[in-house]
């Protein structure tokens, strides 16, 4: 097959386009920048943006398929305009491409964000949110998803898919946060262990997600949503796991909420003065402190997808860091 | 009686109603929700069934109707379930000039917000009464305090619930039945809500609730049986200002502030996050 894919300089985005090379597909890869991705005969870039509708259209001209992994990925940006013109007006962009282009398959990423927290039983697909939208992240994903729907009742086969956070090897992006982590520690063989750590978090595998955009693409119904998740597990099981499967011994130093949140709040009045993003900010934050539980049961059952177990994953990213360090 | 003893609530698929029925699931209370056809109370009921194991109905009817009112409660007698609290929460807002919209919709609007709970109430009522304790929680605004234009048959259907709610309420005094009427300020509902609650700065941001603390503290003080239910400090200070002005002054401060929104409303529909929802909105989208 033939697929147009976006984001192919992120994170997840890449780690899609080489699962799919690895899968014998053909890409075209739209980026803001040209760059060397891949010297694969069957990996073309096409220089263009979410914003520029002609530059998506001879991105996709002889495709029969779409990959759009390309967002805005921050909790917390000054640019927060910018956030909705990428996640929103840009996946609109893509879509109208789409269907214009009479792509055959689209997939779009979406975020366990819009899913929302958990409360005693993992979050599925129809699980009603527990606690209104808030972040900008979370709503500029879920007008998104709306917009795919109302495309998918237009005729343009749409699947939606929702990753939760997600770890493994890759590029050093903000969204790889966890991959990150794990190398901060190996290399100060500290680690920072936030309090109380009971709470839970779906932890996804960028392996098995990358391969889930690809079920998905094969075997996705229209106008649905698939969450492409990896284990369950508590923050207290995260960290231990973390240094179980460690070369060196690291050291756990443990972090009150409270500091943790004062710390950030800092970090943000600093951010407004400076003009950079980041990550560390309390609405980014406050997710460490809910259980944010989710079951990828229907794209196990529906589209055969598999779940790394976490003590794999991470042992696997450590060996790939080891390598690197 | 066959079955257990169930609070009914209406417009629980979405916004304040899905939050007030995961509080009464939360207490173990069994529920009837009622929503519109189409909606999602199907998956709301699914989740309340398997989070806190409670015993859930589901009915679709369109409340704006003596029709939709009686079918509803005829298919409930028809299913053997009694009623022992009663929540009127489906409601029909406005924002507009009284010249915008059509008689047909303002006729609608007071069906859902004033014919549907007088109706509910007094389908259920023998049912109410059959227990040694029972209630009614009708769902108000604070805009049942201030008349504000722009919203002139909203808060005076508001303005309904919240005198009926009081002398119902001590009508009753001496049987088991208690009626509350809770009054929630401003509620990020509506997505549209969310998105311009983020660009509100100052006092009106902050008396912004999310439909799920108001829900917390609603069902709680109608368990507890409080008449007049206002969540959030900064409203509650608002009806006590309310109170102590002058009507000329009151006046005059209500229309600063519905011209303030109206600029502001402007302002928000020329920005990028609204061409989102336009587009879902429009006429052609479905």
């Amino acid at each position: 097959m033939k697929i147009m894919l976006t984001g192919a300089t992120g994170y997840l985005g890449n780690a899609i386009a080489l699962k799919a090379i690895q899968e014998n597909h053909s890409v075209h890869a739209l980026v803001r920048s040209p760059v060397s991705l891949s010297s694969n005969t069957n990996f073309e870039v096409f220089q263009g943006d979410l914003n520029d509708i002609e530059s998506i259209k001879a991105a996709m001209q002889g495709c029969d398929a779409v990959i759009h992994c390309a967002a805005m990925a921050k909790i917390w940006t000054r640019q927060r305009l910018l956030m909705y013109k990428v996640n929103v007006e840009g996946t609109r962009n893509i879509l109208q491409a789409a269907l214009e282009c009479k792509i055959e398959r689209v997939v779009v990423t979406s975020s366990c964000a819009v899913l929302g927290p958990s409360s005693g039983v993992p979050v599925n697909e129809n699980t009603p949110r527990i606690t209104s939208l808030s972040t900008d992240y979370e709503i500029s994903k879920h007008l998104a998803e709306e917009l795919c729907r109302m495309y998918s009742r237009k005729g343009l086969h749409t699947v939606i898919v929702s990753p939760p956070a997600v770890y493994g090897p890759g590029f050093d992006t903000s969204s790889n946060a966890i991959t990150k982590l794990i190398s901060q520690s190996l290399r100060s063989k500290i680690i920072f262990q936030p309090t109380p750590s009971n709470f839970c978090r779906n932890f996804a595998y960028v392996e098995d997600v990358a391969t889930g955009h690809l079920l998905a693409l094969d075997r996705g119904k229209n106008g649905e949503t698939y969450i492409l998740g990896g284990e369950n597990i508590s923050y207290r099981q995260f960290f231990e796991t973390i240094r179980n499967a460690a070369p060196r011994k690291l050291m756990t130093v443990r972090i009150s909420r409270i500091l943790l949140l004062a710390a950030a709040r800092l970090n943000q009045l600093i951010l407004f003065h400076t003009k950079s993003d980041s990550n560390f900010v309390p609405s980014n934050l406050r997710p460490i402190f809910q259980h944010r539980t989710f079951s990828s049961q229907k794209a196990v059952t529906q589209l055969g997808y598999t779940i790394t177990p976490f003590e794999t994953g991470i042992k696997q990213t450590i060996n790939q860091l080891n390598t690197h360090l | 009686m066959k079955s257990q003893p169930f609070t009914l609530i209406t417009g629980a698929s979405e916004g304040l109603g899905k939050f007030i029925a995961f509080e009464f699931a939360l207490r173990q209370h069994p529920l009837i929700l009622v929503a519109l056809p189409g909606s999602k109370l199907l998956e709301v009921a699914d989740y309340i069934r398997h989070r806190f194991n409670v015993e859930v109905h589901c009915f679709f009817e369109d409340l704006a109707t003596m029709e939709g009112c009686c079918a509803l409660h005829q298919r409930i007698k028809e299913s053997e379930l009694t009623v022992r609290f009663l929540v009127n929460n489906a409601g029909l807002g406005n924002t507009n000039p009284f010249s915008e919209k059509s008689v047909a919709f303002y006729r609608k609007q007071i069906g859902i917000n004033v014919l549907a709970p007088t109706t509910l109430s007094r389908l259920f009522l023998p049912d109410l009464l059959s227990f040694p304790e029972s209630g009614i929680l009708n769902v108000s605004s604070l805009t049942s305090y201030f008349h504000i234009p722009n919203k002139q048959v909203y808060c005076a259907t508001k303005s309904f619930l919240h005198a009926f709610s009081q002398a119902l309420n001590n009508e009753m005094s001496g049987t088991g039945l208690h009626v509350s009427v809770v009054c929630p300020g401003g509620m990020n509902t509506r997505l549209s809500n969310i998105l311009a609650t983020k660009e509100r700065r100052g006092i009106s941001r902050w008396s912004i609730m999310n439909p799920e603390e108001v829900a917390a503290i609603t069902v709680q003080d109608f368990l507890l049986k409080r008449t007049v239910i206002i969540p959030g400090k900064l409203n509650r200070l608002f009806v006590i200002i309310d109170r102590l002005l002058p009507g000329f002054l009151k006046r005059r401060i209500i229309r600063k502030q519905v011209s303030n929104a109206e600029t502001f409303e402007n302002n928000l529909s020329a920005s990028p996050i609204h061409s989102a929802i336009r587009w879902l909105e429009a006429p052609n989208a479905a």
